[in-house]
């Protein structure tokens, strides 16, 4: 029963550290750009598809195919960013919410048409594990878990401590009194994209290390679950997404153990993340570790 | 005009306004064009399949439409109008499926191979518009959506879940004994629930135990909390309901527990081998299907896939499906000497049952010719004899066991022919 109940949090902590690794670059655009990029599931499975071809094509080690997703990501982001969201600034942040589900269709059927819809997986041994005695780990999991609890403090620090980070954070306060203040709002903007571009791909290569098989869809199927975390953790909060991340992650797999009345039926762990949230929002709107906001 | 003169003359515009009641072409025959659409997955978790299901109808059309331009018979087309994607989601198949009957006004939906968009294709589109289905969904619910007393709409012609459970119950009463504690595992759709209900029904009628039913959603990020439920209790065996890449993902958290034993794993109509479908076979489990390919064509059929198909389609023995339903269709349409649905409808069963000299698709002019000759015919599939009953099921019941092998493989091992 311990044994059970050991690998269930275990599984928990896995599902989360996947979840906050995905939900930091939704949470940075979503807190400093103000937009709910519904491509940013896309933006992870582009990454996901680079770092194959680097991985599978050209037999790469798993870190270089994880680096080129980063950066071939984060030029995406700023590349659509230039080309289609700067220029459609005027429009509203709500329209700009709902262009990126038109990216997002379009950019998942790009990559169905070059990947075509079979299943790929990584050159890694899914079924490998680490033998703990009362829990097991594969490889593949514990780097995903060690990747994510380094980089949301250090997305969290550089926000905090370097100049870059502290003007994003002032245009995320106040657009106009930053730019009045001698900040360049459109460069900060770009930057933005970039790292949350570099976060996607990361976060996309490290879902896909875990899930195991992948296609097309596989941004898109955690989308919600990425924005639930988002949300939980404080929109524009890097620890609020690990956090809120965790969080979701252990509430969905620790809620099937047995000794917890039977444990939920398997098919409603969705059910009860957006269930958690939605209890959070009421008690807390801002999410965890979000500021509150009058609007 | 004199009067004499006006007698032939309306004698020959009662023969003009009669014929022109009754489509008749060239020599008696009848004329109409019979509009076919596929509707498949071709993109997504369906897309291997599913490709190949709309080739399998494509190439099918395209036989009958060179046999009848061979024979002459001018006035009577067959025309793939469209092939749609359903992505295998209902939603999209919906919208996909009115489209083919709004625009392109097709008479026959070759499609869908998933019981989930059928059943959503079915009640939006398909039912209210009197357009046919030949579906490759397995949902014994699905031909149930065929109104009692009219003639069916849904035809499946593949042995339905309700058997496919029962079986799977005995194979594994065979393998493991029939009190065998068996943990369920399936997907969460219209598929995998309603074929895990049928076997745990099936398996605890039989004295059998099955302590833990998992139904999952395969969307999920990771399924290792699944994987960890069903291995607890060190039961006797597993049942898996899923299509081969969502199982993968639960597969490989299954063998990272190391309590998963294949050999003792049985699955569903889709896991037969899952290495054709682009993921991995796991060595020693085994799979159920219907067999489709005891037709005495089947071996013709397959040669002629294999060298007409598109490059990159691969060939499959459930393919049988969509082919036959095609020649299904057709002859039946031909014996009602119309293209429309509800008219086809009612002559399913008698081109597919005896009595009437036996044809399959290698002898199509020889069964037109009887068809055109008023004779009863009985068409045989390349999947076997379909035999349709009129609530649109078919009633053969063999079924394969395949076993994934060792080299990573799977193959039939056995054949076996199901009682109900």
């Amino acid at each position: 029963m311990l044994e059970y109940l050991a690998q269930l949090t275990l599984n928990g902590l896995i599902t989360g550290t996947i979840l906050a690794l995905t939900g930091v670059g939704a949470s940075l655009v979503f807190g400093i750009q103000r937009v709910a990029n519904f491509a940013h599931g896309e933006y992870m499975t582009f990454g996901v598809y680079v770092a194959l071809v680097l991985n599978v094509g050209f037999r790469q080690d798993l870190v270089i195919s994880a680096v080129g997703a980063m950066a071939a990501t984060a030029v995406l982001a700023v590349g659509i960013h230039f080309a289609v969201l700067r220029p459609l600034r005027g429009r509203g942040l709500v329209a700009l919410s709902l262009i990126t589900v038109g990216l997002a269709l379009m950019l998942r059927h790009l990559l169905f048409l070059v990947a075509g819809a079979g299943i790929h997986q990584y050159r890694i041994d899914q079924t490998a594990v680490f033998d703990l005695r009362i829990i097991r780990v594969s490889p593949g999991q514990a780097v995903a878990m060690a990747v994510t609890v380094i980089v949301a403090p250090v997305v969290a620090l550089f926000l905090a401590r370097t100049s870059v980070g502290k003007a994003m954070r002032a245009v995320s306060d106040n657009r106009d009194l930053a730019g009045i203040s001698g900040i360049d709002v459109d460069r900060i903007g770009a930057y933005v994209w970039l790292l949350a571009g570099a976060l996607a791909g990361l976060g996309g290569v490290m879902f896909a290390v875990v899930q195991g098989p992948f296609d097309p869809n596989l941004g898109s199927q955690v989308l919600f679950l990425i924005f639930t975390t988002v949300v939980l953790g404080g929109i524009g909060s890097a620890y609020g997404a690990l956090v809120g991340g965790i969080v979701l992650g252990l509430v969905m797999d620790l809620s099937t153990w047995s000794g917890f009345a039977g444990g939920l039926d398997a098919r409603f762990r969705p059910v009860l993340a957006f269930a958690v949230l939605i209890l959070l929002l009421l008690y807390r709107p801002q999410g965890l570790f979000g500021k509150a906001r009058v609007l | 005009m004199c009067k004499r003169g006006l007698v032939p003359l309306g004698l020959v515009a009662v023969v003009v306004l009669l014929l022109a009641g009754q489509p008749v072409g060239a020599a008696g025959s009848p004329a109409f064009t019979l509009k076919y659409a596929t509707l498949a997955g071709m993109t997504g978790d369906p897309a291997i399949p599913g490709q190949a299901w709309t080739e399998a109808g494509r190439l099918a059309v395209e036989y009958i439409d060179t046999t009848l331009k061979t024979m002459g018979l001018s006035d009577i087309k067959v025309v793939l109008s469209d092939s749609q994607d359903s992505q295998g989601v209902p939603q999209a198949g919906v919208e996909a499926a009115q489209k083919l009957v709004n625009i392109n006004h097709v008479d026959v939906i070759i499609g869908d191979m998933w019981s989930s968009v059928t059943s959503a294709v079915a009640r939006a589109v398909a039912i209210p518009n009197k357009v046919l289905m030949f579906t490759g969904g397995t949902n014994p619910a699905l031909t149930k959506l065929n109104a009692p007393g009219s003639p069916a709409i849904i035809w499946q012609p593949v042995p339905a879940d309700d058997l496919q459970g029962r079986v799977l119950a005995g194979i594994i009463a065979d393998a493991l004994g029939k009190t065998a504690r068996i943990n369920v595992a399936g997907r969460n759709d219209a598929y995998g629930s309603s074929l895990a209900a049928v076997f745990k029904d099936a398996w605890t009628a039989g004295g059998g135990t099955v302590p833990k039913y998992i139904i999952y959603n395969h969307q999920q990020p990771t399924l290792d909390s699944e994987a960890q439920e069903l291995v607890q209790g060190n039961p006797d065996g597993w049942l898996f309901i899923d299509f081969c890449q969502t199982f993968t993902k639960l597969a490989q958290p299954l063998m990272r527990t190391g309590k998963w034993d294949p050999s003792k794993s049985f699955g569903s109509d889709v896991l037969i081998d899952c290495k054709r479908r682009g993921v991995q076979n796991f060595p020693g489990m085994r799979a159920t299907q219907a067999n489709t390919s005891s037709g005495t064509s089947f071996p013709a059929f397959k040669a002629l896939f294999e060298q007409r198909a598109k490059r990159g389609v691969t060939f499959a023995a459930d393919l049988a499906e969509p082919w036959d339903s095609v020649f299904v269709a057709f002859l039946a349409a031909l014996e009602a000497k119309s293209s429309d649905p509800m008219q086809i409808s009612q002559h399913i069963v008698s081109v597919t049952n005896p009595p009437g000299q036996e044809y399959t698709f290698q002898q199509l002019d020889q069964a037109i010719k009887a068809i055109l000759e008023g004779k009863k015919i009985h068409f045989n599939g390349a999947s076997g004899p379909l035999q349709f009953t009129p609530e649109g099921r078919v009633s053969s019941t063999a079924y394969d066991i395949w076993q994934h092998k060792p080299d990573g493989t799977s193959a039939v091992m056995k054949t076996i022919t199901f009682k109900p």
